[in-house]
């Protein structure tokens, strides 16, 4: 049977964009298909990018050679570096976006990629022959065949919105859910979960009396996060934060039976770390007032956000609840509020290269797994796509451990852990955070990228010579004597900085180094004892990563399992006894028992041969 | 983490007449040559397979027991790694102290089974023999699940419970602080309160970790010795405690030259009583011995019980001495009350003083009382909390008392939550075993439960 494509993927959001690009620049021809030309890359909630845990997904995506980075920094109007009070490895950059900016910008970029079709389209079917995937079926045609098929839905997938005690199925506002699409993966076998989201209502900016917020000005220093780009531009505005009033938390109280959530009506589970403004109320009796950010949705339009005033509430209320807000008081509402639930694929049914256990070429990325935000979704599709090619080519594919980068984390918890909320990046879900800074994400990664032909030689190149640069820095300064010491042991005091070191003349002004090297020198040799002891931890961790379970290893049959430990482990099914080891409930006595019959499955297999 | 290397106690548990333990993995002979001082050959140099005598030192240098070790080198040992087997006196205290020496020097406490796992990793077993190779491992891990089990029953558990949650919580400010830093919930720094808040789990780890040196002592026994000068009437009290005539007790000052023991069952605790040779500036080198061994027997006591001859008038060296001893579980006779005419010395009131006749056997009982204070004293972390901590246990304590420390000091040294919160993990990770795992979603949990984040 022919393939009129190598590679189709579903969905032309933040996670479909990057599979589809990845697929293409790997030299497959692919099929974009989209339900709106007009809503590609569209950010459904937040006009940002970026932020703790979030801004070092953009850098790794950068140096995989993923275009994420590049668009958030042609579209960027808000920079900041958060977190410069803590320790460089969880600093974070985050921007503010230009939504329609954004949208354009990476809708040409797929126009333009050489082997990608960007088609209007909905699909409805998913192909299946002999466990394997041949393609989609969609409203227009009966079937378009192809090797690998990639899934990212979103919240599309039978989305059910509601606002106040009514609901209606919707992809986001004023869109269509897609439904088949949610039959077709239970018809092939997949399990399904239900997730809830929400965002907050879009504001007009001239009904906001600004003399009663505090902005809140960009960075002065800005940096840019993907490496082509040097300089931003779009020009930088501010944001503004405001707070609710006693008026705030009265209106809610007297008006939560109109909440499908605490009616019962919704059953999906929300996510804690962004919980609509009738939770923090409820959930947090004490507070007199919440903090909120008002940010521009654009330059070339009035509607603001409003970051914090997440509600399912109904439409009157919420204007009562919005003009209770310090500043806000004659506010119009231009979008409303409202909460979304979705379905999403249960995780124990992906593998680490996010293909589907059941069927092969089948691979989901984004909001279908589990997960909530542009990043985690770009991240995903990033993979999905490289692996889809991986596999077509026949090569070996692509699976980023733990200590290589925090795409390697969100993974492999997806993996382990099936999500109860929409999953999140956190810097403190990375056990190696101090390895995992956002300023050595190419140094971490970019060899992988090049591989893959995402990222070009000239620019490996480039950095691999400034990390023989910064070492060969950090050698100089411990070869450099100061008094009894090295001049690498004085800058570890506290009072002490490289820049100190040269303004003293104690050491000579480097030659070529670029600030941000400047910096990886002086962190490598200031925080050089926490470094080593994590990178003694990835020692440790790393054989059993890479220490596979065969998949015919029958947990039902190991004698001494404890029962927890059993239940877990059908479930999982770890691909490796590192992963085996991260199961909640699973110890390192039942560990030692999967090794014992991994090594026995090993043995009698090679006496097999012979 | 499974390729370090490994030391367990090889021999039963209790008290046999030989106890043996084995050390095994890359650096075992590494670690036998810093702790074991051979009596000939450099322990590299060891042949394979033969049987040396050497001596295992404390840190301090005190000798801890002459031992028989034998060397196997890789492949050929049980485990297929290197190994090293240390065979001593079957006492618990003693291989105790030698497993501590060995962990000391890097070697980590052998989970259940974990011998025989290597042995079967490195095909050393037969695949035939996996079967009961995953038995073993299987029931001596529910042994263990079982003890935890019994032991996490009542107080210790809740005592346990209580120290999770205060980790918990101290990793979860840290937490919050770094993941949630625009938060206004979260934006004050919480870096004083983690600092108290670590002071407060290392003592609560110190007083589990006492409960430990108790177990040992309701275990082994808690020391008394009995000091003073000669002729004071050491031995006579001795013989009165014991109604027997244990010590040689005769007039000429300096008798007892040797340290003499006897054991009484108090509060039902073993009390072993030790005699010693009188406190005086010793002539001849029998008496320097004699003196030595006083003094070492002092140092090793639990409590002391200073005798003074009431009958005397001069009681400065008396006075000196109880000065020095302070800081011990002290009790004072005053011995020939019977004789006694002139002035009473002048003893400090902390101090309990029992005004008895040896001789006559009068005022025994107000000793008797006051030795069962300083025992229930000296015992008070086991009887209020009624517990005492396993061996596996209080390694994990000790490993994590140590963590936690560390932490405190990168907290005076100005490094921020993302640096100490690193070493407050690896207290975690220690204490994993004892308090049960904490894991980044129970960090985020408590992270969500307490402020109200979400902008």
């Amino acid at each position: 049977m022919g393939f009129l494509y190598d590679i189709i993927v579903v969905g032309a959001g933040h996670a479909g964009c990057e599979a589809a690009l990845a697929g293409a620049r790997m030299g497959f021809s692919t099929l974009l298909i989209t339900m709106n030309l007009d809503t590609i890359a569209q950010m459904s909630c937040n006009p940002a990018i970026g932020g703790l845990a979030k801004g070092h997904l953009v850098k790794e995506i950068d140096a995989l050679g993923g275009e994420m980075a590049r668009i958030a920094d042609l579209s960027a109007i808000q920079f900041r570096m958060l977190n410069t009070k803590k320790g460089p490895a969880v600093w974070a950059p985050r921007v503010q976006s230009d939504k329609k900016v954004y949208q354009q910008a990476m809708k040409q970029v797929l126009e333009r990629q050489e082997r990608l079709t960007v088609l209007q389209d909905t699909v409805t079917d998913i192909l299946v022959d002999k466990g394997s995937v041949r393609g989609v079926a969609t409203v227009y045609q009966q079937s378009i065949n192809a090797r690998a098929v990639i899934i990212t839905p979103g919240t599309f997938l039978n989305g059910l919105i509601h606002i106040g005690l009514r609901s209606f199925p919707s992809g986001r506002f004023g869109e269509f859910a897609s439904t088949h699409l949610s039959d077709s993966l239970q018809k092939i076998g997949l399990k399904l979960g239900r997730l809830k989201t929400g965002t907050p209502a879009r504001v007009l900016r001239s009904s906001i009396n600004f003399d009663k917020l505090t902005p809140y000005p960009p960075d002065d220093k800005c940096e840019t996060f993907s490496r082509e780009i040097k300089k931003f531009p779009l020009p930088q505005v501010p944001c503004y934060i405001t707070y609710t009033t006693q008026r705030t938390k009265e209106i809610i109280l007297e008006n939560l039976h109109l909440s499908p959530l605490y009616s019962g009506k919704i059953t999906g589970i929300g996510p804690r770390y962004c919980p609509s403004i009738e939770d923090k109320i409820v959930k947090f009796p004490d507070k007199t007032a919440h903090q909120i950010f008002i940010e521009p949705e654009g330059l070339s339009t009035d509607e603001m956000y409003v970051n914090g005033v997440s509600s399912s509430l109904p439409q009157d209320v919420q204007e009562q609840i919005y003009q209770s807000i310090t500043g806000l008081e004659n506010v119009r509402i231009m979008r409303y509020a409202y909460g979304i639930e979705y379905d999403f694929v249960t995780t124990d049914q992906i593998l680490p290269t996010l293909e589907t256990r059941s069927v092969g070429g089948l691979y989901l990325a984004g909001q279908i797994n589990g997960t909530s935000g542009y990043e985690e979704a770009s991240a995903q599709g990033l993979i999905a796509g490289i692996n889809a090619a991986l596999k077509i080519r026949g090569d070996e594919p692509f699976i980023l451990r733990r200590d290589e980068a925090y795409i390697g984390v969100m993974i492999d918890d997806l993996i382990t852990k099936i999500p109860e909320e929409p999953y999140r990046m956190f810097t403190s879900r990375a056990e190696y955070r101090l390895l995992l800074r956002q300023d050595n994400a190419y140094q971490r990664l970019a060899v992988y990228g090049n591989r893959f032909g995402l990222i070009d030689d000239a620019t490996l190149d480039d950095v691999l010579r400034s990390m023989e640069r910064v070492s060969a820095e950090v050698d100089r300064l411990g070869a450099t004597a100061y008094r009894d010491i090295t001049v690498a042991g004085l800058l570890r005091r506290q009072d002490w900085t490289y820049q100190r070191l040269i303004e003293e003349g104690i050491i000579s002004e480097p030659s070529g180094l670029t600030d941000t090297e400047r910096f990886q020198v002086e962190l490598e040799i200031k925080y050089e004892g926490y470094i080593k002891r994590q990178h003694t931890q990835v020692d440790k961790m790393k054989k059993y990563d890479m220490w596979n379970i065969p998949s015919s290893l029958s947990y039902e049959n190991i004698t001494g399992l404890r029962r927890e430990a059993r239940e877990k482990l059908v479930a999982r099914r770890p691909a490796t006894i590192g992963q085996a080891l991260r199961i909640p409930g699973v110890n390192p006595a039942d560990v030692q028992l999967i090794m014992i019959h991994t090594e026995r499955l090993n043995r009698s297999n090679t006496s097999g041969k012979k | 983490m499974w390729e370090d290397t490994i030391v367990a106690r090889a021999s039963a548990e209790g008290t046999g007449a030989v106890g043996m333990l084995r050390l095994s993995g890359d650096d075992a002979v590494g670690i036998a040559t810093r702790i074991i001082t051979p009596r000939s050959t450099p322990i590299p140099e060891c042949q394979s397979r033969r049987v040396y005598l050497g001596c295992v030192y404390a840190s301090d240098g005190a000798l801890i027991d002459e031992i028989t070790f034998i060397v196997y080198r890789k492949p050929h040992s049980y485990t297929g790694e290197n190994t090293v087997e240390i065979f001593l006196h079957g006492n618990t205290i003693l291989i105790d102290l030698i497993v501590t020496r060995c962990i000391g020097e890097g070697a980590r406490l052998a989970l259940p089974g974990e011998f025989t796992r290597r042995a079967f990793m490195n095909g050393k077993i037969d695949l035939t023999q996996a079967e009961s190779v995953a038995d073993l491992i299987a029931a001596q891990a529910e042994e263990e699940i079982k003890i935890a089990a019994k032991m996490l029953s009542g107080e210790f558990g809740k005592r346990v419970k209580r120290l999770r949650e205060d980790m918990l919580e101290i990793i979860s400010l840290a937490e919050a602080s770094i993941d949630f830093p625009e938060e206004d919930d979260v934006t004050a720094s919480q870096t004083r309160t983690i600092c108290a808040r670590i002071s407060g789990i290392r003592e609560e780890i110190s007083a589990m970790l006492a409960s430990y040196d108790e177990g040992k002592r309701i275990r082994n026994g808690i020391r008394v010795t009995i000091a003073g000068q000669t002729n004071a009437g050491k031995s006579s009290l001795m013989n009165a405690l014991f109604e027997e005539e244990k010590s040689i007790v005769t007039p000429v000052h300096g008798t007892t030259r040797d340290v003499i023991e006897g054991v009484l069952i108090l509060n039902g605790v073993r009390v072993i009583f030790h005699d010693t040779a009188g406190l005086r500036t010793a002539r001849g080198i029998v008496e320097k011995e004699g003196v030595r061994r006083t003094q070492k027997s002092i140092d090793e006591a639990d409590i002391i019980i200073y005798v003074i001859d009431a009958y005397r008038t001069d009681f400065a060296g008396d006075l000196k001495r109880i000065a020095a001893m302070l800081h011990n579980h002290l009790i004072v006779v005053l011995n020939k009350t019977d004789l006694a005419g002139g002035t009473a010395p002048v003893i400090p009131e902390s101090i309990p003083v029992c005004r008895i006749s040896a001789l006559h056997k009068t005022g025994l009982d107000t000793l008797h009382s006051a030795l069962c204070r300083e025992i229930t004293s000296l015992l008070r972390h086991t009887q209020s909390a009624a517990f005492t901590v396993n061996r596996r246990h209080a390694e994990c304590l000790k490993q994590g008392g140590i963590a936690l420390k560390e932490a405190q000091q990168a907290i005076d040294n100005g490094l921020t939550e993302d640096f100490f919160v690193e070493n407050i993990k690896e207290a975690q990770r220690a204490l994993a075993q004892i308090v049960g795992d904490i894991s980044p979603d129970d960090v985020l949990d408590r992270i969500f439960s307490q402020f109200c984040i979400g902008k």
